[in-house]
């Protein structure tokens, strides 16, 4: 079986079935995928940092602007705007130190915001695997929707 | 290239040779005896080009503040952590415990120390890395968390060298991401 193509750090792939996607070392970005379970059809992001601001960088590197654009990708494709659904993994926190943190860690803050785009793009979040300490691989198969999630030596859990 | 690359790769260099020695002193080993080699590779970019995204590594990270400012990090394989172990006579069991990471923790802490030591002095003042970040993941999900906040800002100069002589070398890789 096709291992899938890799989506990297801040960018996304829209694929149709048997077609197989996967974003790997997944820590505190989270990777989401949008499907249509009608056509077929969907699509991954792997996006490293919460909202697009003034500072510069790719739509696809931002929970906000990446899901955005992956829903019009996919709707341009050919799927419903409201028969997405979504599943998510990611938004862990990895590192450790003997010192308080200064900011919120970047994963939660991650996940925050995918929560709040998916409300507000009318998208529901049907299974998920968020938060932890540890880093995840995804696969995502757009024939059944199924998002694999990997540790580092095992099958962790299908959603 | 411009002529602010090349400083920024001599002031990598020059830091990652520091630390080098420095974890030679510590682990009693041949100190590198060829500078180290040193690349320019976007933040985003890091897990794919110098690591593989799910490679298992350790990494030590800080943030340096005073005369520089940036990020800076020692990354070491599973295989070099191992080889680390054995030569400070601390017993493996496959585990990223406490000890393992106490001990992870101060080798880096020694590393970057140096590095921001060196850096300080080239810029005629004081560098002060803070108290360090450690994890034991792949190495993509490690960076990512250490250096987001330079995610598409600034870039990463990554040096690599080697301790000790024939098969049993031991490659560090050192990280600069100067603050954008």
């Amino acid at each position: 079986m096709n291992p899938g193509q890799i989506v990297g750090v801040g960018s996304l792939l829209v694929g149709r079935a048997p077609e197989r996607l996967r974003a790997l070392g997944v820590g505190s970005c989270v990777a989401v995928s949008l499907w249509d379970p009608d056509q077929q059809l969907g699509g991954l992001a792997h996006v490293p940092l919460p909202r697009c601001g003034d500072e510069g960088g790719p739509l696809c590197g931002f929970v906000d602007s990446a899901l955005e654009q992956l829903q019009s990708l996919l709707v341009g494709a050919g799927a419903r705007e409201g028969g997405l659904e979504a599943k998510a993994a990611g938004g862990a926190s990895l590192l450790k130190s003997a010192a308080p943190r200064q900011t919120a860690p970047i994963g939660p803050r991650n996940v925050e915001a995918l929560h709040e785009i998916l409300d507000a793009l009318g998208i529901p979040l049907v299974a998920s695997d968020l938060g932890g300490e540890s880093a995840r691989s995804v696969t995502f198969d757009t024939a059944s929707g199924a998002l694999e999630v990997h540790c580092l030596f095992d099958l962790r859990r299908t959603l | 290239m411009t002529s602010a690359d090349d400083r920024l790769r001599d002031v990598t260099t020059i830091g990652a040779a520091h630390a080098a020695a420095a974890v030679a002193k510590l682990l009693d080993e041949v100190a590198p005896s060829e500078p180290p080699c040193c690349r320019k590779v976007d933040v985003a970019e890091l897990a794919g080009s110098v690591f593989e995204p799910d490679e298992l590594v350790a990494g030590v990270f800080v943030e340096v503040t005073g005369s520089v400012r940036g990020r800076m990090g020692l990354v070491l394989s599973r295989d070099v952590l191992g080889e680390v172990l054995e030569r400070l006579a601390i017993p493996e069991t496959g585990e990223f415990d406490a000890r393992v990471r106490s001990v992870v923790g101060e080798l880096g802490n020694i590393a970057v120390s140096a590095a921001a030591g060196a850096l300080g002095e080239l810029e005629g003042g004081v560098a002060i890395p803070s108290v360090p970040w450690v994890g034991y993941d792949m190495a993509g999900a490690l960076l990512l968390e250490a250096l987001h906040p330079s995610l598409y800002r600034s870039a990463a100069y990554v040096a690599e060298t080697e301790l000790g002589e024939g098969e049993r070398r031991l490659r560090l890789r050192f990280l600069w991401v100067p603050e954008g």
